[in-house]
């Protein structure tokens, strides 16, 4: 007999044979059951209650290899279960209830005082609108069906517009929310039906869609304002000229971050919580609720990805829809807050420093930085008048910052991006507030 | 045709008043006296209004009209008994005290008359007390809303779901701005300093819902910059920004004459307007050359930026400077359970301000013109909430069905009251003014018939007292 016991300086303290009909024994088979089964076990099977039984039940489960391997394998999953859940965002899904609830009208909304007397009301289309398929179940597939039928333009109109809105900044029919009897009529009606059917004929094709308003003749002519247009179409209802209007705040900060090289191109993924100013979050929900901002990459993602809170959007996000009631119109404002937020908001002197560094980082001289910051703005090359500006400019910031250098260095540390090393942080400074101001331009932050 | 020409004659007298935030009028102006503009809708004129601004004091959190304005001697012999069944009628309560014993609970403190006009006040408002001669004292106020924040966006918007342009929008809409280097619409807010009630101040309370979003409310905000992205970033003076800013002008100019676009005009105007706000913001926040004995008709917590009485000094201050509408909300009022040991603290840090802001008006000659308003979004009940033989923690719930507001100036009849509850101080008695009449009547002050001034939205003209509100005529002078 030999003593394999890994603790081998151990006593042994009781010493018995136990025999078994196994065929893999091992010294790890357990020769006893725990100190508890064995209190049970001594009492008749027919005495035990309900939790006796579970705990002789389960000893004896676990005996099986089997079922040892399949309960690992349980809490491997739960496991991944519980990290794929973390990862994935739950979705909302709908489903038709088996029996349809009763639905009554409710005056002025009034949920607890349902119109009884009026009598059931069913799911259905608007009369004056081209009826469900006869065999269609009233339900929210038949209406989607429906919406998409060819027998009814009204979605594609709708649809049509909508894009064509998104470059003209005005759609063919003005109303973009109401294509009712108490909406805008269309500007160009044969234009609109005709889009509408063609998006439809093409299977709803979108890409097709923008491509033909963006290579039509109307959308590439110029965007200047003759006198006589002024007068005759102030508004460009008659499309005389391109469009031109200031782009969407979500746009002309993603603008702002590429320019500088900053943004993150990156796809997807939970909202980013950028640059705001301080205390905002906190006030509103006195002290409930906190803004933490985050940082590194997240702060240069595209604005779609900027958190928004209902109560509270963004605040450098002017003129966006609330998220209150629907909205679909464009809306645009000129106002000196505005103004304000693109001069001195953190997102945008960051960007300008950023946007200046790079450029110093060249072996270019500073005519042809400007020259360069300027192509890059406006996608054109300035004007001998224009470069004469730029240049003064920049001459006067220099001006400034050469006699305070405290002061460059303070406007280096606006954002978290770290300053370039081995610059001259008077140059930087210099560039960064030129470009600060020139990328407010009117031509910079419109489309045209 | 000269080029200086051509560039003036671009900003239209359309373009600028549709676009731009301030100007003599706007759109709305012309729409009020264009029947053109709305089509189906025969638009009166505009009659001259008596006001030419407004101060909303609004105590957010429903102050309770049994302890403050609304006197009833008589329920002192009541006390503890159970409200009857004929008075409460029925009415679907909040779940905080539904199915539980209403036991009527008279106000613990004094009333006395006040003035020439011997208006009952609380003496939890004795300075309030001290302006009655100057105010009209609303008694009948009631709403629809049981919880607070759909009731404050009813009060403030018309509707009890938030996304309607909320009043003072709708004035910078329908009037424009009488200044061309403040926003036309202010709003401020502060809190009790104990915090107890936790009300949000939800952005939409000053919110331009579907209007243009120049006529939204700029918050004047307590900590850091008083209006958002106000100040230079550090290490960018002010001398340096101005030289640039003139030759982001020149480069704006150049645009203009090449391209045409009048939007560009606005748009060197509102970038010199910022610029100046730069200047009239910290001017105007600065209250260091406000004399002592001013500062002293507020009270000790006027020089605590962010409180109540500071907003009300900056209220005036504003109104002096022609801002439309001022907004300013103060939370605090939801005694639930603290009536006793919570209420005389939030009077006290409101009752001063408040009443000193009129004087202050006064004395200017400003009240003439200026409709100072004070209230919350309900009333609260007669009956206890809460154990009544617990005296330390009386409370009272919401109540929709009546309750207490005032206004002053602005061509409001002073030193009378108007409207009754019932002997409970529960229900309307006599002549009740709904949210909407309340609502309909400051726009008729201001010189608006609150039938006309309309915006056309998702297909129909949307005003804000929605199809309701008549004008309370006979507090109007």
């Amino acid at each position: 007999m030999r003593h394999r016991f890994r603790f081998e300086q151990h006593l042994i303290g009781t010493f018995r044979i136990s025999t078994s009909d196994s065929e893999a024994v091992t010294l790890d088979t357990p020769t006893a059951p725990p100190q508890p089964v064995l209190d049970v076990l001594v009492i008749p099977a027919q005495d035990w209650n309900k939790e006796q039984r579970e705990l002789v039940f389960e000893y004896h489960r676990r005996q099986s290899p089997q079922y040892r391997a399949a309960t690992r394998q349980l809490r491997f999953n739960l496991c991944e279960l519980e990290r794929m859940q973390g990862k994935f965002a739950d979705t909302m899904g709908m489903r038709e209830l088996d029996n349809p609830r009763e639905t009554h009208i409710l005056t002025l909304g009034k949920y607890d005082a349902p119109q009884r007397d009026n009598g059931l009301i069913s799911h259905g289309v608007p009369a004056s609108l081209p009826p469900l398929p006869e065999d269609a179940s009233p339900n929210r597939l038949s209406l989607a069906n429906w919406l998409v039928t060819p027998s009814h333009p009204l979605t594609a109109r709708v649809a049509v517009n909508r894009v064509w809105q998104q470059f003209f900044g005005v759609g063919l029919v003005e109303s973009p929310e109401d294509f009712g009897a108490q909406g805008k009529q269309p500007s160009h009606p044969e234009l609109l039906d005709w889009l509408a059917v063609d998006f439809q004929k093409s299977g709803w094709d979108t890409k097709r869609l923008i491509r033909q308003i963006v290579t039509s003749a109307t959308y590439r002519q110029s965007a200047l304002v003759t006198n006589e247009a002024q007068e005759s179409d102030p508004q460009n209802i008659w499309l005389s000229r391109a469009p031109r209007y200031r782009l969407p705040a979500h746009v002309i900060r993603d603008q702002a971050l590429y320019l500088s090289g900053l943004l993150v191109e990156k796809q997807g993924g939970p909202s980013v919580k950028p640059y705001q100013p301080p205390g905002l979050w906190a006030d509103f929900s006195f002290g409930k609720i906190k803004y933490t901002q985050d940082s590194g990459e997240s702060l240069y993602r595209r604005s779609l990805y900027t958190f928004w809170r209902r109560s509270l959007g963004p605040p450098n996000m002017f003129d966006e829809a609330d998220r209150k009631l629907c909205s679909v119109r464009m809306r645009r404002t000129n106002t000196p807050l505005h103004a304000l937020t693109l001069l001195n908001d953190i997102t945008y002197i960051e960007a300008a420093r950023v946007f200046a560094e790079s450029l110093l980082q060249t072996d270019m001289d500073d005519q042809q930085r400007l020259a360069k910051a300027f192509r890059m703005m406006t996608g054109r090359h300035a004007t001998d008048v224009e470069k004469e500006i730029l240049a003064n400019s920049l001459q006067v910031a220099k001006e400034h910052y050469g006699s305070n250098i405290e002061a460059a260095s303070q406007l280096l540390e606006t954002g978290d991006r770290a300053p370039a090393e081995g610059l001259d942080a008077v140059e930087v400074a210099s560039l960064a507030s030129v470009l600060n101001v020139v990328m407010n331009a009117d031509e910079v932050i419109s489309k045209e | 045709m000269n080029p200086i020409n051509q560039h003036e004659q671009l900003v239209t007298r359309r373009h600028f008043f549709s676009r731009a935030s301030t100007g003599i009028g706007t759109a709305a102006l012309a729409s009020l006296l264009n029947e053109r503009a709305h089509g189906d809708d025969a638009a009166g004129s505009t009659f001259p209004g008596t006001a030419k601004r407004v101060i909303y004091l609004f105590q957010n959190g429903a102050p309770t009209q049994v302890d403050t304005y609304d006197h009833k001697p008589g329920l002192e012999k009541l006390r503890g008994t159970d409200l009857p069944e004929s008075v409460q009628g029925g009415q679907r309560l909040t779940t905080m005290t539904q199915g539980k014993s209403q036991k009527i609970l008279p106000s613990a403190w004094k009333f006395r008359p006040h003035g020439e006009c011997g208006t009952y006040v609380s003496d939890l408002l004795p300075h309030i007390g001290s302006i009655s001669d100057d105010m009209c004292l609303i008694r009948s106020m009631y709403t629809e809303a049981i919880n607070h924040a759909p009731a404050i966006t009813l009060t403030l918007t018309g509707s009890e779901f938030p996304g309607r342009p909320s009043m003072g929008s709708w004035l910078s809409y329908g009037l424009g701005s009488e200044n061309d280097e403040l926003p036309t619409f202010c709003a401020m807010t502060s809190r009790d300093k104990e915090a107890s009630c936790g009300q949000i101040f939800y952005e939409w309370y000053w919110g331009s819902g579907f209007l243009p979003t120049h006529h939204q409310g700029v918050k004047f905000r307590g900590v850091g910059d008083p209006v958002l992205y106000l100040s230079n970033p550090s290490g960018l003076d002010q001398k340096l920004r101005r030289k640039l800013l003139d030759n982001l002008s020149r480069l704006n100019a150049i645009k203009q004459q090449e391209i045409g676009d009048p939007e560009i005009t606005t748009r060197i105007k509102q970038y010199e307007m910022a610029y100046k706000m730069q200047a009239s913001v910290p001017d105007l926040a600065d209250i260091s050359t406000e004399p002592q004995y001013i500062l002293d008709m507020y009270g000790p917590d006027v020089t605590r930026r962010g409180s109540f009485a500071y907003n009300c000094l900056l209220a005036r201050r504003l109104a002096e400077r022609g801002v439309r509408f001022v907004q300013l909300m103060h939370a605090g009022w939801d005694q639930h359970g603290n009536v006793p040991t919570q209420l005389a603290i939030q009077c006290r840090d409101t009752d001063q301000p408040s009443a000193a802001l009129v004087k202050d008006l006064k004395q200017r000659g400003l009240l003439d013109d200026t409709l100072v308003i004070w209230g919350g979004e309900f009333g609260r009940t007669v009956f206890c909430q809460g154990d009544i033989n617990n005296e330390k923690a009386h409370g009272r719930d919401h109540h929709p069905r009546n309750f207490c507001s005032w206004m002053a100036g602005g061509g409001v009849n002073g030193g009378m009251t108007y409207g009754k509850s019932d002997d409970f101080s529960y229900n309307v008695a006599e002549n009740g003014v709904h949210v909407h009449d309340f609502q309909a009547t400051i726009l008729h002050l201001l010189g608006i018939d609150h039938e006309k001034l309309t915006y056309r939205f998702q297909g129909r003209q949307f005003r804000l007292t929605d199809v309701f509100g008549e004008v309370v005529k006979p507090i109007v002078s």
